[in-house]
């Protein structure tokens, strides 16, 4: 099945080239595809350790501290670097 | 005390039907509000609010005024390139409602300080550049039981988080390991005013009981892609700030 990862926030710009969709297998929990799509990134291009993560709108802690969720087909995992700036 | 003629006059395209009401307009003037900081963002938010007639604005700002905060922060102006801002920021604002009563601060409050401002609030706009800040007024919001509406940027993209104390996901749940801290951050003034905007918004809302507020959500614009996404936040029940261990 296939599920979207977007990434928002800080990192955007560098985000651009990063891979926006993933096959992976029925049943897969977050953190075996946040692995995988991991592993799909250039060196030096890992998402910081307090990017949130979301599935499908639902916010499920950081990159480094997160529930485990099983996905489902069309799921869309959204990361978001943090952003402060006044 | 109810609202003047005058004053009526002055909001009445804000009074009526899927706006606020008498009494939304009346609770706005009888409110305060704490806005730390007024730059790109918190200034914006300081001009609607004050447009909108909430009584008493509390912003806090301390340093000069640079040339390079010109593309963003729309308080300021070439005339106060090196001066102390915050008194040139209250005085723009009393400038455009003469209904209403500015306070200024030149400085960030320390953690009792906010704690006490707080205390004097009915919400708070979280708009500093540090998430050290930030995390410090969502301390005082959570003690003092005031919402507190924090917004932010980066680059073309911004974010509105609203914390209903005790009973949403606050910053420090969302925020369980400090970010890293950018000082010459990238943005264009075009995001921070519309960020701004929106925690103006949200406050006016939440003052008035009006609408809906974006309560334990997470708003997203993602303006270099044209992207926008709605994430409704977790709590953390382990949160050193709104948790059971902090009760």
């Amino acid at each position: 099945m296939k599920v979207r990862v977007l990434v928002m926030g800080r990192s955007y710009d560098s985000a651009a080239a990063w891979p926006e969709e993933l096959d992976v297998s029925e049943g897969a929990r977050l953190g075996e595809v946040l692995s995988q799509w991991s592993r799909a990134l250039g060196e030096g291009q890992q998402p910081q350790n307090s990017c949130l993560v979301t599935v499908s709108g639902r916010h499920l802690g950081t990159w480094s501290q997160h529930q485990d969720y099983e996905l489902r087909a069309g799921d869309e995992i959204l990361l978001i670097a943090p952003v402060a700036g006044g | 005390m109810g609202l003047s003629p005058a004053e009526r006059e002055r909001y009445q395209r804000q009074l009526g039907p899927g706006v606020l009401s008498e009494a939304g307009q009346l609770q706005l003037k009888q409110a305060t509000v704490l806005i730390t900081r007024v730059g790109g963002m918190g200034g914006p938010a300081a001009m609607a609010l004050a447009m909108a007639g909430l009584g008493r604005i509390i912003i806090a700002h301390g340093g000069e005024f640079l040339s390079a905060d010109l593309n963003r922060q729309m308080l300021g102006s070439e005339e106060i390139v090196g001066q102390r801002r915050v008194d040139h920021f209250a005085g723009r604002l009393r400038g455009v409602n003469h209904f209403i009563e500015v306070e200024a601060i030149d400085h960030e409050p320390d953690d009792e300080e906010a704690l006490s401002l707080a205390r004097r609030c009915q919400v708070i706009l979280s708009c500093p550049p540090t998430f050290g800040e930030r995390l410090r007024l969502n301390r005082a919001a959570v003690r003092s039981g005031v919402p507190l509406i924090d917004a932010a940027q980066w680059g073309m993209t911004g974010t509105l988080t609203v914390v209903r104390p005790g009973e949403t996901a606050c910053l420090a749940c969302i925020y369980p390991e400090l970010p890293p801290f950018e000082e010459l951050f990238p943005v264009v003034g075009a995001i921070s005013s519309a960020i701004g905007s929106l925690a103006a918004l949200e406050a006016i809302k939440i003052v008035s009981h009006t609408g809906e507020p974006l309560w334990g959500k997470m708003l997203l614009y993602d303006g270099y892609h044209g992207r926008m996404q709605r994430v409704d936040l977790l709590r953390r029940p382990a949160c050193p700030v709104c948790g059971a261990a902090a009760a």
